[in-house]
């Protein structure tokens, strides 16, 4: 799929949320007797969307609009994947804890980022992911008292 | 000058443990994300905006202000070392401080971009002491009407200067805005668009949203660029104040402190334009312009005062209107909300005590930094090559745990990723993600303003247009959006018209 075609798409999808925002604004109200209602803000705020959207598709469409970046296939595989990890991260989080996970997150995100490991990165690497849970418990869960989740080891 | 005695009790209670460990903290970090080419101010303020809350009142704004300003001293440094900028208003710096360290001054260059940002830096904060007490005192007269007419100009402003799209900034902002409105309806009470989940009831976490959009894209984007280029050589000891080069550019140092100072104030402008303007009037009013671009002394000088002294100008509209003037500073708003305070012209009324205490705390901030970046500039330097490999897993890390440390809930990492892939999408698609953030922060406010005035005038838009100061606010509105796109098709007719008939 080309930069331009998801720019077209992306549009559109604006188009169709501004178009719902001034949908649901008709349900919840523009004016409650003499004054503006719940609907009265999200329906200017709905068509503004709906109506720039609009004009942002008709300009891609006409070849007005030019874009600069593409989605390379490289960088659109790491931040996929990266994305997939961290959505990982939230589900396993609730069984294995929060800093055990982002230890296993860390190593996984650089291999994202450069698949290919010497000795010395991967020393790196593994000193990171140990020594920044540890930093992490000591910043979030003692010195700002958050109450990080836990897994069956404790931490 | 009773507002510098505020400002110089606000300096000492700023040395408290506390708070000068939360600036020197913020510092750091700013230099950190001042010389990393991927992450800008704004990202590093976003980035770090959980961990900062949890320092609590002042020392949370001192530390995330501190990432601010102390970006514009390290983006210096790669910046003269490398020829890349480590953020975008550090971009003018690049012309002629690299250009010195190619001819072996580039420790002289380095000095002089420390001292510069230093004089700029303390002409900034003078004059924000001494300017954001009447602005205040000023829109203390505003009404709900006026303080509309003002957030509709301000945010315009923004959306126009702000990014290279008017049109995608404008539908930015909108998104923005419906972003805003998910949750209760602040006056009449019922939920709006929370697709039946409960946990979207209270509306949706500003920092979240902003650490996503913000912090998380920018490293998407960043993926697999990696930074390359030579190390230019310098001496520690051309590092130090060289007197004969600070009485040369005494005149351009001040005046562009001035100017960028001026023109930082109005909302969109920012920094980098600052800059751009100062570093244009010092090679203008320069008895020798040709030096400029091959490697003058002035070149530093005029963009590293203007980045700072700008920097310090972009709190005026913020701490005096309560209005962010760019995404950082939408940033240091979401934290002020944070910590529980409202900023604006009330904020000076209320608690003028915390407010001269994060003045005081930019001082001391400009003076650790003097130091810091000297002694750092070899750390600095090497940061730049540390590799993506090494550097976004650990960012992603804080940002992880920071989203969750905002409520002790795993449902914001998830909406922090979707924002930070809906960023991403933006960012190569040419969205601005400021009007989006300035949207999110500004239009609850705007719908709060705009729904109470009517409510006052019984539902006639009249009262928008019976106040002289409102309605001058609006012609200004209308002025921002529609001058700029009407230049373009004049421009564009009269492009038209010269070419040939025959073609």
């Amino acid at each position: 799929m080309t930069t331009r075609a998801v720019d077209r798409l992306f549009a559109g999808i604006l188009l169709l949320l501004g178009l719902y925002i001034v949908w649901n604004a008709l349900e919840y109200g523009y004016m409650r007797d003499t004054t503006p209602g719940p609907g009265f803000f999200p329906l200017w705020v709905g068509l503004g969307l709906a109506i720039l959207s609009a004009i942002n598709i008709i300009r891609s469409v006409s070849g007005a609009e030019r874009l600069d970046a593409t989605f390379d296939a490289a960088s659109l595989y790491k931040t996929l994947s990266i994305f997939a990890a961290i959505t990982v991260f939230i589900l396993l989080t609730p069984t294995i804890g929060m800093l055990t996970g982002t230890a296993l997150l860390i190593p996984v995100i650089a291999f994202i980022i450069r698949p290919r490991w010497t000795l010395t990165f991967a020393a790196t690497i593994a000193a990171i992911a140990v020594v920044f849970p540890i930093a992490c418990h000591y910043l979030f869960a003692v010195y700002l008292q958050v109450p990080l989740v836990e897994g069956p080891l404790g931490f | 000058m009773e507002p510098l005695l505020l400002l110089g009790e606000g300096i000492v209670r700023a040395t408290t443990p506390e708070l000068l460990l939360a600036t020197l903290i913020g510092v750091l970090v700013g230099l950190v994300v001042g010389v990393l080419p991927g992450i800008g101010p704004a990202a590093g303020t976003a980035i770090m905006l959980p961990v900062a809350v949890g320092f609590g009142g002042a020392a949370a704004i001192a530390g995330l202000a501190g990432i601010y300003y102390g970006a514009m001293f390290g983006g210096a440094v790669t910046s003269i070392l490398l020829g890349i900028p480590g953020d975008a208003p550090s971009v003018m710096t690049v012309i002629d401080g690299h250009a010195m360290a190619k001819r072996g001054e580039a420790g002289r260059a380095l000095g002089m971009s420390v001292y510069a940002s230093f004089i700029g830096g303390v002409i900034g904060i003078v004059l924000l002491a001494l300017l954001s007490v009447p602005v205040a005192q000023a829109a203390l007269a505003f009404g709900p009407t006026e303080m509309t007419a003002l957030m509709c100009f301000a945010l315009s402003l923004v959306t126009v200067l702000g990014g290279r799209n008017i049109i995608k900034g404008f539908t930015a902002l909108f998104l923005g805005m419906w972003v805003g409105m998910i949750g209760l309806d602040p006056i009449a009470g019922p939920t709006r668009y929370t697709f039946g989940f409960v946990a979207l009831f209270e509306g949706v976490e500003f920092t979240v949203i902003a650490v996503g959009l913000y912090g998380l894209s920018e490293i998407f984007v960043s993926l697999g660029q990696e930074t390359k280029g030579t190390l230019e050589r310098y001496s520690f000891t051309s590092l130090l104040p060289n007197l004969r080069d600070l009485i040369e550019c005494r005149a351009v140092l001040v005046w562009s402190s001035l100017v960028s100072f001026f023109v930082g104030v109005v909302p969109g402008v920012g920094s980098t334009a600052s800059t751009m303007l100062a570093y244009a009037t010092a090679k203008r009013y320069s008895k020798n312009p040709d030096e400029f671009g091959r490697g003058s002394i002035k070149g530093v000088a005029a963009p590293e005062a203007a980045n700072n002294s700008a920097s310090y100008a972009a709190m005026i509209p913020l701490f005096a209107l309560g209005i962010p003037a760019s995404g950082t500073t939408a940033v240091l708003l979401g934290g002020l909300l944070m910590v529980g305070l409202q900023p604006g012209p009330l904020l000076f009324a209320t608690n003028p005590e915390f407010v001269w205490t994060v003045f005081g705390s930019f001082w001391i901030g400009n003076m650790m930094l003097v130091v810091l970046t000297t002694l750092l500039i070899p750390v600095l330097a090497s940061i730049v090559f540390i590799s993506g490999a090494i550097l976004y897993p650990i960012v992603i890390g804080v940002v992880l745990l920071g989203v969750y440390s905002i409520h002790y809930a795993m449902s914001d990492i998830s909406i922090a990723l979707i924002a930070g892939a809906i960023g991403f999408v933006m960012l190569k698609l040419d969205y601005s993600p400021v009007p989006l953030v300035l949207g999110l922060v500004l239009g609850p406010l705007l719908e709060r303003g705009v729904r109470r005035t009517l409510i006052v005038s019984e539902g006639s838009l009249s009262i928008f247009w019976e106040s002289p100061i409102a309605l001058g606010f609006f012609l200004l509105t209308l002025g921002v959006i529609f001058i700029p796109i009407a230049t373009k098709r004049v421009a564009a007719f009269r492009a038209l018209r010269a070419i040939p008939p025959s073609q």
